[in-house]
């Protein structure tokens, strides 16, 4: 008995340590020049890969290497081809043709021709009721193939916004054959046309895709637009930031994004890391119940928007991984413009005190805003999100400051969006990532109170302008109307825009040649690992 | 026999409360897995046609029984709610994983455990004895998010151990060592105190005074009537192992059990979740079940009693 205890204990040691001293490396692979594996982490893995499918952060990080869109954004937000080599707008703006490339194929190796593009959209529009870019696609009224190369989409009104869906990766082209493959087995993935290609998919641990070595069709904003010269691509699912960090410094992952600022000051120092930064199109917000009294009063939004210091909290909770914001739309969005600085209401507490004075408010003995026996005070609900909590502690002090107390309420996301749907909360902080400036129709027009409009803000007029700007195709008139909407909002307050995010890749000295793209978008047709880097 | 199907009874009743109880939970928590698909854009239309669509318009009771009486008439545990695959075949995907490291942590920590506290024993009032007590006591203070990290930090890199992922022996060391501290650092000392104390019953002494060597007394006598304890301390502190699988799962990327249901709680996808917490519930009974019957075997007034 005992002897067979100890020896199933030394066993046990000896494999542990033949292992250990055997799989010591096996990496080193890559052939002479460009090539190499990389390594990215990867917070949750998506529940399926197809685009059309229930959408998680996890598919929007896989699909754009394995499809391609008909075209796609660059870093200042034109549009540029990627299967379409070319595209007109008719006249009245109800209707685009795309002038597909020659010679793509898809994974399976069928052709990408205007038919796959039209089934694509048809059966988006039969299945992808989960998907963020369902509302976009279902304004196609209809798509028609005009030949093999040519497809025309046309709508009931103009739809400028339409380039904003069709920009997403959401919107990439699949294969029909593979769809109907897939339906008929039960088996399998839905193919694409992309830089990569799907290797395998271990649940809960890594997806691999290996490079597609017939592409060459690859878009204007990359460099090498045949196919990539990495060997393979792996997202390596790992949950938790403080591990990704770890796997990160210790080389087991070669691409990371940052989302903490700490983590950010812990890795500016490390030799053989790298961080570039880029301004998303996002917007974090301070928001107020424009239902719930007094807050439904612009005199007292107006008053506690000039409460806040953006400058402090960006400096003080964001650490640097943001920049200040002063309109309703982010700097990197048609529909911005400089100008409206002049609407911010900027940070000056005499002000916010004296609007508060003018709303009927005295100040009491303690300090404290009473009208009518009643003292102005609130909850701010945000969610536990990083670094949520920090800037609530700092609005919280500026609100202090004039002498309005606000108590902090931090849940989970859900709960926080199920709360704002039945309008339990006086101030919200709380973030919006668009890619059109349709975002003002979507989170700010009274059709949407209830969900995606947050603060319950109604204002007739901004709905009409909003109204007119989503369908109007003469582009100097359109931006005209989001500037006066803007204008307005601003006046109105339901948001005091705070700040814009910034994205912080990470990635180790021997990647070479990987930039990031449109909304953080990492692009890998450049990418190579540095045959001898470091190890 | 009698006993067996008694004991299997009260479990299936257990399991009943378990799932009634994940159930009304899932529903208190705000928000539903229809949200949590179509994210922050979505409006309220679109909602609620995917919560008719889903079934979640449904009232809880309703829900339940259907529940139920898949579960009854088919075996089977429904569909996750965000992917539509079956949820017996996701679980059974991971419950190896969770298993295996569960496993492997008790091993460690009761082979370890047991070496550790039978040296801090015979050493007692040493300096040897005093480091060893410190360091448990440290090791069942520190939780596992934080001694996974320091690991992690200081110790991987040294002995060039992979961070995350699964499926080899390497990947397993780091996650099943940080499970197994606290319940090492229980094992040590409940080693150390029961040969304390075994060293003085009197069957030692008359050991002793047969003249027995040393060696022999400890290891036969002393030890042996020392690991009944040890037994009935496992079955619950298996029950906490599975329970820090799910952090430990979550720090190091371990494809288990723990990780499936923790992204499943942020869905709200209860098909999932109730899930889990069933097999778990079943994995505690049953572990808890084998140490009332290895209880019996080892120790024959157990079974007389309880019968």
């Amino acid at each position: 008995m005992k002897i067979a205890r100890n020896g199933i204990l030394l066993t046990l040691i000896a494999v542990l340590v033949v292992s250990c001293g055997i799989a010591g490396r096996q990496d080193g692979n890559s052939r002479q020049g460009k090539g190499g594996t990389l390594v990215r982490a990867m917070t949750s893995e998506p529940s399926q890969i197809d685009p059309q499918g229930t959408p998680s952060s996890g598919l929007s990080l896989v699909l754009p290497y394995l499809f391609d869109t008909l075209v796609v954004r660059d870093l200042d937000n034109s549009v540029q081809p990627l299967l379409a080599r070319d595209w007109e707008i008719s006249e009245d703006g109800t209707a685009v043709t795309f002038y597909l490339k020659e010679g793509v194929t898809f994974h399976d190796g069928t052709p990408l021709d205007a038919e796959a593009v039209r089934f694509t959209f048809e059966r988006f529009k039969e299945t992808g009721k989960r998907s963020p870019i369902y509302g976009g696609v279902s304004q196609i009224a209809s798509i028609e193939v005009i030949d093999d190369l040519t497809v025309r989409f046309t709508f009931q009104q103009p739809n400028p916004n339409f380039w904003g869906t069709i920009t997403m990766p959401y919107a990439g082209i699949i294969s029909p054959t593979s769809v109907a493959e897939v339906e008929e087995s039960g088996e399998g993935y839905i193919l694409g046309s992309g830089p990569f290609i799907l290797e395998s998919w271990q649940s809960g641990q890594s997806i691999t895709m290996k490079r597609n070595p017939d592409y060459d069709w690859g878009p204007p904003i990359v460099e090498n637009q045949g196919a990539p010269y990495l060997d393979a691509f792996v997202y390596k699912v790992i949950p938790d930031a403080a591990t990704q960090l770890a796997a990160l410094k210790s080389g087991e992952v070669d691409v990371m994004f940052i989302n903490q600022p700490s983590h950010r000051t812990e890795l500016r120092d490390h030799a053989s890391i790298q961080l570039e930064e880029a301004l998303m199109n996002g917007l974090i917000y301070l928001g107020f119940n424009c239902q719930e009294p007094p807050f439904d009063e612009i005199l007292v939004r107006q008053a506690l928007s000039h409460a806040v210091n953006k400058d402090e909290i960006v400096k003080l909770a964001v650490g640097g991984m943001g920049k200040v914001a002063f309109a309703p739309l982010p700097p990197t969005l048609p529909g911005f413009d400089p100008s409206l600085k002049e609407y911010e209401l900027g940070y000056d507490p005499l002000k916010a005190q004296s609007l508060l004075e003018q709303a009927g408010f005295k100040q009491n003995d303690a300090g404290k805003w009473e009208r009518d026996g009643q003292v102005l005070e609130g909850v701010l609900l945000t969610s536990t999100r990083a670094p949520n909590g920090e800037i609530s502690a700092v609005i919280q002090s500026h609100l202090d400051a004039i002498g309005v107390e606000i108590e902090i309420q931090q849940l989970e996301s859900r709960a926080v969006m199920q709360a704002t749907g039945e309008g339990k909360f006086d101030l919200l902080l709380w973030r919006y990532g668009w890619t059109g400036p349709d975002a003002l129709h979507i989170f700010l027009s009274s059709g949407r109170i209830g969900s995606t409009n947050r603060v319950a803000y109604s204002n007739p007029e901004v709905d009409a302008l909003l109204e007119q700007a989503d369908h109007e195709p003469d582009d100097d008139i359109r931006l005209g109307l989001y500037l006066e909407a803007q204008k307005i909002i601003l006046q109105d307050a339901p948001w005091q825009p705070l700040y814009n995010p910034i994205s912080i890749l990470a990635l180790r000295d021997r990647v070479e040649g990987a930039k990031l793209g449109n909304m953080g978008r990492l692009l890998l047709n450049d990418a190579y690992i540095a045959v001898n880097g470091e190890e | 026999m009698k006993y067996i199907f008694r004991r299997l009874g009260s479990s299936i009743l257990v399991l009943l409360v378990v799932s009634l109880i994940i159930f009304v939970a899932l529903d208190t928590v705000p928000g539903d897995a229809a949200e949590a698909l179509v994210g922050e854009t979505a409006s309220q239309e679109q909602l609620q046609e995917l919560r008719q669509e889903m079934g979640l318009s449904d009232p809880l009771g309703l829900r339940y029984l259907h529940f139920m009486q898949r579960l009854f008439t088919r075996g089977d545990l429904g569909e996750s709610l965000i992917t539509g695959r079956p949820v017996w075949g996701l679980l059974a995907s991971r419950i190896p994983y969770t298993v295996l490291l569960t496993l492997t942590a008790t091993l460690l920590a009761t082979t370890l455990g047991i070496m550790i506290g039978t040296l801090a024993a015979v050493n007692k009032g040493s300096p040897v004895d005093a480091a060893i007590i410190a360091l448990s006591t440290l090791g069942i203070a520190v939780p596992t998010f934080w001694s996974g990290l320091l690991f992690m930090l200081f110790l991987a890199p040294r002995l060039n151990l992979p961070l995350v992922g699964g499926g080899s022996l390497k990947h397993m060391i780091m996650p099943s060592l940080t499970l197994a501290l606290p319940t090492m650092a229980v094992v040590v000392r409940l080693t150390r105190s029961s040969i304390l104390n075994g060293l003085n019953q009197p069957y030692v002494q008359i050991a002793q005074a047969k003249g027995l060597p040393h060696r022999k007394i400890l290891f036969k006598h002393v030890l042996r009537n020392g690991l009944i304890p040890l037994i009935n301390l496992l079955g619950l502190q298996l029950g906490h192992l599975l329970g820090g699988a799910f952090i430990v799962e979550t720090i190091f990327g371990w494809p288990g059990l723990g990780r499936l249901t923790v992204q499943a709680i942020f869905d709200r996808d209860y098909p999932i979740v109730l899930g889990a917490a069933l097999t778990i519930a079943v994995l505690y009974l049953l572990i808890n079940f084998i140490v009332d019957v290895s209880h019996a075997w080892l120790d024959p007034r157990v079974a007389h009693k309880s019968l």
